[in-house]
């Protein structure tokens, strides 16, 4: 097994248990505030390598969303926003693209494209997996503002969150 | 076929997009309680309307056929308005009730004594149905507002159609006869042998009278009609006619096949039966002593 696919299945269980367990319970222990809730997990969506498959990408998201539905108890909540993301991600990094394009032996990463290009790609991404979150979430666009609120709030202290990962860790691929 | 294929591989990942989403509102609208409910409120909201206008356009062609029925009925109605006035003593009438002397009449049969009559009738539509399955509902564009209340009995002009199980505000769900906990006493219109008329579940065409003693003589064609000992429908409503009849070796019954008059299936209108003593009888009937 190469490198990837380890760090690949490292970042799930990472992400996914430190999401689950620490980030889960620092929301709850936030009581009423549901504007700010840290969303980490998707960043294993992000950071899936450039070479991966499309259908592999949107497969593997939809089993990190139920794994991640399991522990919230909202099945299919999660899941649905994380396969949206993955469909969107081609779109994104097409639109983000550096001058010089990708080497499809790269991962999409601070090490390798810059952070100010990690940060564009990541906040977009995050957006819209949030907005599409609490849209499912709320099920009914009764209340945009709340979503909106909901989506900007959560955005920022996920994207900090997200931010220190990448400086901790810099994977590289 | 190739090009199925190959659209299909070539769109196979937005495609496995659509499955993957498809699946996930799946599980939300199954095992999430709130969204659950937003989804099935919404979706039956709209079932609903969706079925109404359905219902109203069904309507709107069928009204050639509603005309021609509700003429049929005018008809008879006003044979039987004759018929009573004649009973009256009222020679004066002749054979014709033009549409001019018509307000006349029904103003001569205000005078005859109504309050005997226990039965009145609120006229409805039948805006949902089912005839398939053992347990069939109707439900009725008429409810607690219109003045009707639970175990009223449900005609057509054909025949019966049922018991009132639910009243809403606007709307009353009527258990059919075509169901297997409905059991309607009905009687034999030459005879007066009375039994159980119930359904098998089967053919909605058929229903089957048990408990008629085998001593008792039955001829194919006889009419079945409801019994006056019923105390939702009024007695002497049609109901069908004999189809077939057998009694079981052992058995000290007629097992009876009865064909229904109305077609359940196409019912359009029906008319609630209002019994005023209803109430008065079901209470007396209930004290009735049990040594």
């Amino acid at each position: 097994m190469n490198r990837t696919i380890l760090n690949n299945i490292a970042r799930f269980f990472g992400f996914g248990l430190a999401q689950v367990f620490v980030l889960k319970e620092m929301n709850l222990w936030w009581a009423g505030f549901h504007y700010f809730q840290i969303f980490l997990y998707p960043l294993f969506i992000l950071l899936l390598p450039f070479r991966a498959p499309q259908q592999l990408i949107l497969f593997l998201s939809f089993v990190m969303g139920i794994f991640i539905d399991g522990f919230y108890d909202s099945m299919g909540v999660h899941a649905s926003a994380s396969v949206f993301t993955a469909a969107l991600r081609p779109w994104v990094l097409a639109w983000v693209a550096p001058r010089g394009g990708y080497d499809s032996k790269h991962v999409p990463t601070k090490a390798q494209y810059g952070l100010p290009w990690f940060l564009r790609y990541a906040s977009i991404l995050m957006g819209i997996h949030l907005l599409f979150y609490f849209s499912v979430e709320s099920f009914t666009f009764v209340n945009p503002f709340e979503i909106f609120l909901k989506t900007v709030g959560s955005g920022i202290i996920s994207m900090i969150f997200i931010w220190m990962t990448i400086m901790i860790l810099n994977p590289k691929e | 076929m190739r090009g199925l294929l190959q659209f299909l591989y070539a769109n196979s990942s937005f495609l496995l997009f659509i499955l993957l989403e498809i699946i996930c509102f799946l599980l939300i609208i199954n095992f999430n309680e709130k969204q659950g409910i937003i989804w099935w409120s919404t979706a039956s909201a709209t079932i609903g309307a969706a079925e109404k206008t359905k219902d109203n356009i069904a309507q709107y062609f069928a009204l050639g056929k509603e005309n021609r029925i509700l003429l049929d009925e005018n008809a008879a109605l006003r044979k039987r308005l004759h018929q009573l006035l004649v009973m009256q003593g009222d020679t004066t009438v002749g054979d014709s009730i033009s549409r001019e002397n018509l307000p006349a009449l029904l103003k001569d049969t205000a005078n005859v004594d109504t309050s005997k009559n226990e039965y009145s009738f609120i006229s409805a539509n039948v805006i949902n149905n089912s005839i398939v399955g053992t347990s069939n509902f109707l439900t009725l564009d008429k409810g607690k507002r219109h003045g009707i209340k639970e175990d009223m009995g449900v005609i057509s002009k054909d025949g019966i159609v049922g018991r009132v199980r639910k009243v809403s505000e606007h709307y009353a769900l009527v258990m059919s006869i075509l169901h297997k906990d409905a059991s309607i006493i009905a009687s034999i219109r030459r005879t007066g042998a009375f039994g159980g008329l119930q359904w098998d579940g089967k053919d909605a065409r058929y229903m089957y009278l048990n408990n008629i003693p085998r001593h008792l003589e039955i001829q194919m064609k006889d009419t079945v009609q409801t019994s006056h000992h019923s105390d939702i429908f009024p007695k002497a409503i049609l109901i069908g006619t004999v189809d077939t009849f057998y009694a079981a070796s052992g058995s000290n019954f007629h097992t009876i096949r009865v064909k229904l008059n109305n077609n359940l299936g196409r019912l359009q209108h029906a008319y609630v039966i209002v019994n005023k003593h209803y109430a008065e009888r079901s209470d007396l009937e209930a004290q009735q002593p049990n040594e």
